[in-house]
């Protein structure tokens, strides 16, 4: 099963709470425990900057240039919102399958 | 697919976004294939598809893409073709229907020379052989009938004007919409690209002391962002006459100067920067470039003439023009 591109975004901003992170790692990172193509996370990082729920800022490495994402104040509070609105989701659709 | 055809598919495939946004996106899967040690020929992901990525990007950007994608390709067509082929068949049918009138005078203007035949031999036995009123009877024919024919001509004349109006109408997708003239001036603090997709009447470009644009005219956009200057015609009216036609004229700074034209009717006319990339897809109409030193012109469909100093022509010039389609014609001078 794939993950809406919604839910996604959560993913995302999960990740990145703990930590900052570049594209390359961030998708590792989030391949690991869900399985998306990799064609969709840039257009999510995309959204998520646009929403200003992420900030960016760049950072050398080897010689070249590696961009780091932030998670922003308002991403944390948007995130903790889902967690609440997600775990409600989630026990009523429990409650129905159990 | 290689490392190369995916950045440039997705390069094509964004092209309707803003230049800087299109950046930032390949800057990221530069910077991804980077991490993955990929060289410009090795292949990347299966499961990376640049048609789904700039799909997504751009249904979030509200960009139709599908809808403008098929209006643009037709005007491409349109443009190298379309254009040319209902021009000439329309010349071809003024020749025609001219011909035509032409012929109808011939049977009047026989009838009406004939008499004058005897005078050029004798003058006064002419009169004995051909009746003085005939003669008048027959100018006065010649001249109801062209008094006659005058109107019936101009009406055919504006019918095959209207004709080829409603053509160009139709082929150009132009409304006729109520509009308001505009002419005002502004100053840019740098200005490094200039991005044409589509432009309708005269285009200036100069170098001098500041960076600035001034605008005349009803129906086009212009957008400038850190130093990126985005122009477009948008409500294009028909009724192109010395009020309501469009002048842009821009003035820059930089020796380094980018200009991408994508469709372009009218005129261009422009001083050159030391340093630069001109790009032109389609073009109809007339291209003036004053050039400082020297040129390196690349060109594919064009239908008309280029003049030009074959001294200008440099091969490692610093100034590539590349012009891909066009119907018009291209002068290039040399400025000092």
């Amino acid at each position: 099963m794939q993950l809406t591109s919604d839910i996604l975004e959560f993913c995302v901003l999960a990740n990145l709470k703990k930590e900052d992170l570049y594209g390359y790692l961030l998708t590792q990172k989030v391949q690991e425990k869900v399985n998306i193509s990799e064609s969709t996370l840039y257009p999510v990082l995309r959204r998520l900057q646009k929403k200003g729920f992420l900030i960016t800022y760049d950072k050398s490495f080897q010689g070249r240039n590696r961009r780091y994402y932030k998670i922003t104040e308002e991403g944390i509070k948007e995130l903790e919102d889902f967690i609440i609105k997600w775990n409600e989701l989630k026990k009523k659709v429990e409650s129905f399958l159990n | 697919m290689t490392r190369k055809e995916f950045l440039t598919i997705l390069d094509k495939e964004l092209k309707i976004l803003p230049y800087e946004e299109k950046i930032e996106v390949l800057k990221y899967y530069e910077e991804y294939f980077d991490e993955l040690n990929l060289d410009k020929n090795d292949d990347v992901p299966n499961n990376l598809d640049p048609y789904k990525i700039s799909r997504e990007i751009l249904n979030e950007n509200n960009i139709k893409n599908l809808n403008k994608k098929n209006k643009f390709s037709i005007f491409d067509n349109i443009m190298t073709l379309g254009i040319a082929f209902p021009i000439l068949s329309i010349i071809f049918l003024v020749f025609f229907i001219m011909i035509i009138i032409s012929l109808l005078f011939i049977y009047p203007l026989i009838l009406f020379i004939r008499y004058f035949m005897y005078l050029s031999i004798d003058f006064y036995e002419s009169f004995d052989k051909v009746n003085n009123l005939e003669i008048i009877k027959y100018l006065l024919i010649f001249l109801i009938f062209i008094l006659i024919a005058y109107p019936i001509i101009k009406f055919i004349l504006k019918f095959i004007f209207r004709l080829f109006r409603y053509f160009i109408i139709k082929i150009l997708n132009i409304k006729n919409v109520e509009e308001q003239y505009v002419n005002k001036i502004e100053y840019f603090e740098d200005l490094r690209k200039i991005n044409i997709d589509l432009f309708v009447g005269k285009l200036i470009i100069k170098k001098g002391n500041e960076n600035s644009l001034k605008y005349t005219g009803s129906y086009t956009n212009y957008e400038q962002k850190n130093g990126f200057l985005n122009i477009c015609s948008v409500k294009r009216n028909y009724k192109i006459n010395r009020k309501n036609y469009e002048v842009i004229e821009i003035i820059y700074t930089n020796d380094n100067l980018l200009l991408e034209i994508d469709k372009i009717v009218g005129n261009l006319d422009m001083e050159t920067p030391k340093y630069s990339n001109i790009s032109i897809m389609s073009m109809v109409g007339k291209v003036e470039f004053k050039i400082e030193n020297d040129i390196f012109i690349l060109n594919k469909n064009i239908i008309g003439k280029i003049k030009m100093d074959n001294q200008l022509f440099n091969n490692n010039s610093n100034l590539i023009v590349d012009i891909k389609n066009m119907i018009g014609k291209i002068d290039i001078k040399k400025r000092y």
